[in-house]
């Protein structure tokens, strides 16, 4: 006798929509799956891109270099990330861009051991502004890049950067000695011997060479005020950690060099072996940002005394 | 064998043939997009090695300081030894290949060690793999201490960089 109030089910349609569940359900986490590393892919690729691009933005034989811009397609969130580990430390960037109103998923870190970035830990723009300058302790030791999305206003700031930033036309860096006349939401970096501003968000002390940012203080020579400035103090003091063990290296590299001239014109600079192996152990033995004043000591030293040579010179001034 | 075992046996069949379908496509599309991903990663590498050939004279271990796209070969030769001795700068440059040879003026054939040097010609400072394709090449001067001119002495070269492989 059949039961009229049933439904009935024969095996085969029970077991048909069984698995057509089970297929569709594997369908589409497949394909979210391919979404999502297909993304993570074109994240990576784009993070290798910004890191070919910054290669000829370094500077060769000038001083300082500038851009007007690294423009992406959409809006981007560019991590940096710094590591002091091993013989010259890292620098990785990640990149994650806007696809309709969510943010993706990070690409892969794009690792390079030769490169010094000085940026926020995160920025998020659509273009960003990039500066190289030469690091010299007291010869060449590296192409610095400052990379900024953010508006600054520098006031009071020392002649010779007002200078540069007014020289190199350096975009989003406006230069001023009234805080009135800085953009609305631009981040203040204040000269403290000229204007202890309470609005300051960023504290420049010419004198003592130092920076003080989100409450802690770091110390710059030469160039390095603007990684200073505008990269997160961690960030800051590991890259300069990684500036170090590099002056460390080179000094090491000049030093057989000096040796290697030594042995072909009668000792001829012989004499900056010394202070090389000296600046080699400082260099590599840093810890802190704090130190560099006592390296630079060193490397003034160094200079003067490569400065009085004529001849066999290891590197140029 | 009922009616009912059949059609289940059917079923499987079925399922078996579309699971070996899907399987097969997500192969074909594999083997593309990896393909495809392979020549990505390649050409990326290869603009990579392209910029750093380009800069590689003003990189400090490299550069000869009193002219632009100069290279001292006085500190190169150190750097040789460095590599080679203490591995410090392994891997410091994403390159399986990275030599520089001496043009003009003839000198004698040869690979520059710190015995022979400066009479050779060439001077490979990464060499990772024998299967290094064709490298990228740009002229540079390549500078260095001559005793008998007591002085610093210019010569023609070139240097050769080549990315590294896809393992």
């Amino acid at each position: 006798m059949k039961n009229k109030r049933g439904i009935e089910f024969s095996f085969g349609w029970l077991f048909a929509l069984v698995v057509g569940a089970a297929i569709i359900f594997l369908a589409i986490y497949a394909a979210v799956k391919f979404i999502g590393s297909e993304q993570n892919v074109q994240e990576t690729e784009a993070a290798k891109q910004l890191d070919i691009i910054l290669t000829p933005i370094e500077t060769g034989y000038e001083e300082a270099k500038a851009v007007d811009s690294i423009e992406f397609p959409a809006v981007t969130r560019i991590y940096s990330n710094c590591s002091s580990e091993g013989n010259f430390g890292e620098q990785s960037i990640r990149i994650s861009t806007l696809f309709g109103q969510k943010w993706q998923e990070q690409g892969l870190p794009i690792t390079s051991y030769n490169k010094y970035i000085f940026s926020p830990d995160v920025m998020q723009a659509k273009n960003i502004y990039v500066l190289s300058k030469q690091f010299k302790m007291p010869f060449k030791v590296a192409n610095m890049l400052f990379i900024w999305s953010d508006k600054y206003c520098f006031i009071g700031m020392p002649a010779e950067i007002e200078k540069e930033v007014t020289d190199l036309n350096l975009k989003n860096i406006n230069v001023t000695s009234n805080p009135d006349t800085c953009d609305a939401g631009s981040k203040k970096v204040c000269n403290v011997l000229n204007y202890d501003l309470p609005g300051c968000d960023i504290f420049v002390n010419p004198n003592a060479k130092s920076v003080v940012k989100s409450g802690k203080i770091v110390y710059y020579e030469g160039g390095l005020i603007y990684g200073a400035i505008f990269s997160e103090p961690e960030v800051y003091e590991c890259q300069v950690k990684r500036l170090m063990k590099r002056t460390s290296e080179l000094a090491l590299l000049y030093k057989d060099k000096s040796g290697l001239i030594a042995t072909k014109s009668d000792g001829c600079s012989s004499n900056l072996q010394g202070d090389l192996t000296g600046l080699a152990s400082a260099g590599g033995q840093i810890t802190s940002s704090i130190e560099l004043r006592t390296i630079n000591f060193i490397a003034e030293s160094l200079s003067s005394s490569h400065e009085q040579m004529t001849d066999c010179k290891l590197w140029g001034d | 064998m009922d009616k009912g075992q059949t059609k289940i046996q059917e079923m499987a069949f079925v399922l078996i043939a579309i699971i070996i379908f899907f399987a097969m496509v997500a192969l074909v599309y594999f083997s593309i997009r990896l393909s495809s991903l392979r020549e990505d990663v390649t050409i990326q590498r290869e603009q990579d090695a392209k910029e750093t050939a380009r800069k590689l004279a003003d990189i400090p271990e490299f550069s000869w300081a009193d002219c632009s796209n100069c290279i001292d070969m006085d500190k190169v030769i150190m750097l040789k030894e460095r590599i080679g001795e203490r591995g410090t700068y392994k891997n410091f440059w994403d390159l399986d290949y990275l030599a520089i040879e001496r043009i003009y003026p003839n000198r004698t054939t040869g690979e520059c060690t710190s015995s022979n040097y400066p009479d050779c010609t060439t001077l490979v400072l990464i060499n990772n793999t024998n299967n290094y394709g064709s490298p990228v090449s740009a002229f540079v001067a390549l500078c260095g201490f001559d005793a008998a001119y007591s002085g610093i002495k210019c010569e023609l070269g070139k240097i050769y960089a080549s990315a590294r492989a896809i393992e």
